[in-house]
């Protein structure tokens, strides 16, 4: 399951890392999207997937002792914190594509040097 | 007490309130002058309750040490939020004086400000990496909105890469936050500096340190990457550009200062690995961000490249790692707060009046503003270090500690750096305010009022200049507190923590192997 997790991330990293490096906004959109899915698989691999084998919730008459065997909820927290996060940025950043494509007909990162020179 | 959570709280209320009426500017700017004027005394008031009483921390809803939320405030975070506080201050009374286009201002620009306010605050005074984590992220989406405000075309360009290269950095401290938890079972800072000192020089440890080396050092514009800064930073609006530049990056700083001193300074990786790497990058950044400075032609592009030049002092005096060498980068951060933030503000007086701070366009303004004249002349000697000014004593305290530690390149880079930084703010003087009277717009309207607004901030200057010697006090109290971290341990974790600290000094390897394995 390691391993499983460990070549997801990879992927989910390595394509992320391709797209950013694209020329094309929306490319570099979809980059961020992937980079941030990466992270949360990371963090639920970091979490222990060996002993995770029942939800968080004990019954009212538990005498605890699935207590080494429940998942630990920190990391849910966790991720679910990072998604509406990253939920959020992904919107503002397509409502900045959407402008600047509205508006600017801009679709593109500028050659170098074409910031400077229109300032 | 939860008196801690008032600089948090306070701003992010007045937020919501002016959502409530976005449409009347009058009382959008009432509700932001109400929090922005409260917030600099609450905070004055709690540095001095925190110098009295020691480090104070809030747990959030009672949860033991290990599991729950921690807001923890010691002196260095209590002065950090102080300035923060002064510079909003300062910066609302330069928005109501004209600064903002009656448009721009309208449209959300206290809200953001505000809200950027309840980020920054909340990054200096929280004990958990998780929730650093999330104020980091209420500070880039307010500064997103700022930076890409007025929806121009080179704006909107400049705020897609800046967002993406957040996002970027943000997966990073996301990774190190989700690592430092499998490997250490908790996010409570002071908990994982207790861990690691148990568990001892591990790769673990160092390769943590490293990734939020990367994260921090990036918001803080070090000396690889540090790109992205000069370009974003003169597209905020004008109002807030000042404490974009003197809070933001101190952020970072103020991170690192944390980090590297409560929890990664395990001596054997401290000093093979983690010392020369500080030292190199503090010196690249210095060399580098004043050598961009003297490159550019604009007002604002030009103070953007200082930020990042002077950001290497603060690193210097980390690198170093004395508590006098603290004790002097935290003055250095005092001081680069409220200069660059009051030259920022001369540039965006420069801007409002004249219609651009190009400075091939305008030139000889000491004719028509004297008085700005002033206090350009006043913060670029201080910002470059000439003696009675409050630049001179940050920097002569890391260059006499530079020099009786023995890093005599690195002090030879930062003289070099003060020197070629008066020669780029003399740049400045020459081009814009010296020579023959030359505009690009004669009849652009006039606002004197942002002037007076500016005099505040250099008055905040002189005043650091004056009572240099009693914050030179405070700031070896803030680094003493640093440096010896038992009463930073001891506030969060209780005696347990300053035990565990001794215990593993006397060196018992079975606790650490025992500890390791702990979820």
């Amino acid at each position: 399951m390691n391993l499983l997790a460990s070549i997801l991330v990879a992927v989910l990293f390595g394509s992320g890392i391709y797209l950013i490096l694209k020329k094309n906004f929306f490319e570099v959109l979809l980059g961020t999207i992937l980079l941030s899915n990466g992270v949360n698989v990371f963090i639920i691999a970091m979490s222990g997937w060996r002993r995770a084998q029942l939800p968080p919730i004990l019954p009212g008459e538990s005498d605890y002792s699935e207590l080494a065997q429940i998942a630990d909820p920190l990391p849910q927290a966790l991720i679910l914190t990072a998604i509406v996060i990253s939920f959020g940025v992904t919107a503002f950043l397509v409502i900045l594509l959407a402008r600047g494509f509205d508006e600017h007909d801009c679709m593109d990162f500028p050659e170098q040097g074409a910031t400077e020179a229109e300032d | 007490m939860n008196a801690p959570l008032l600089p948090i709280l306070l701003p992010l209320v007045g937020a919501i309130f002016c959502l409530f009426g976005w449409k009347s500017l009058g009382y959008q700017r009432v509700i932001s002058g109400i929090v922005s004027i409260a917030l600099p005394i609450i905070a004055i008031c709690q540095l001095f309750f925190i110098r009295a009483e020691g480090v104070q921390v809030v747990r959030m809803g009672m949860w033991p040490d290990v599991f729950g939320i921690v807001v923890t405030v010691d002196l260095l975070g209590a002065i950090m939020i102080c300035l923060s506080a002064i510079t909003q201050c300062v910066s609302w009374f330069y928005i109501v004086a004209g600064a903002a286009k009656p448009d721009e201002e309208r449209f959300l620009l206290h809200p953001l400000f505000l809200l950027l306010g309840t980020g920054v605050a909340w990054a200096f005074s929280t004990g958990d990496i998780f929730n650093l984590f999330v104020s980091f992220e209420i500070i880039l989406i307010a500064s997103y909105a700022l930076i890409s405000h007025s929806n121009e075309k080179t704006q909107l360009r400049e705020a897609f890469k800046f967002v993406v290269l957040n996002v970027v950095s943000s997966a990073v401290f996301l990774l190190s936050a989700g690592f430092a938890y499998g490997m250490f079972g908790t996010l409570n800072m002071a908990e994982v500096a207790v861990r690691i000192a148990q568990a001892g020089p591990t790769p673990e440890a160092t390769l943590l340190g490293t990734l939020l080396l990367f994260v921090f050092g990036f918001k803080a514009a070090l000396f690889p990457m540090f790109y992205w800064l000069p370009h974003s930073y003169p597209k905020a609006p004008i109002g807030v550009v000042a404490y974009f530049s003197g809070i933001l990056t101190k952020v970072g700083v103020y991170c690192l200062y944390r980090i590297f001193t409560l929890i990664f300074r395990d001596p054997v990786a401290m000093s093979e690995w983690f010392q020369p790497l500080i030292l190199a990058i503090g010196g690249g950044t210095m060399l580098v961000g004043v050598l961009g400075a003297l490159s550019q032609m604009t007002f604002r592009r030009i103070l953007s490249f200082h930020i990042i030049s002077q950001i290497g002092y603060m690193i210097f005096g980390l690198g170093v790692f004395t508590p006098f060498a603290l004790a002097a980068g935290i003055f250095y951060i005092i001081h680069h707060i409220i200069v660059k933030a009051s030259l920022f503000l001369v540039a965006g007086c420069v801007v409002v009046n004249e219609g651009t701070d190009n400075l091939k366009k305008v030139s000889g303004l000491l004719k028509v503003y004297p008085g700005l004249a002033v206090l350009f002349l006043l913060s670029a000697l201080s910002l470059a270090g000439i003696p009675p000014l409050s630049g001179f004593y940050g920097k002569y305290g890391l260059i006499v500690e530079g020099l009786s530690e023995r890093h005599y390149i690195y002090v030879a880079i930062s003289v070099a750096t003060g020197l070629l930084t008066l020669a780029s703010m003399m740049k400045i003087w020459r081009l814009g305010f010296w020579g023959e009277l030359e505009r690009v717009d004669e009849s652009h309207p006039k606002n004197t009022k942002v002037i007076y607004a500016t005099g505040l901030l250099v008055a905040v200057s002189l005043f650091v200049a004056v009572f240099s010697g009693w914050l030179f006090k405070l700031t070896t109290e803030a680094a003493d507190q640093l440096f010896s971290r038992d009463a930073y341990i001891e506030a969060v974790l209780g005696e347990r923590g300053v035990e565990a600290l001794r215990s593993q000094t006397a060196s018992s390897k079975e606790v650490a192997t025992g500890d390791s394995a702990w979820y």
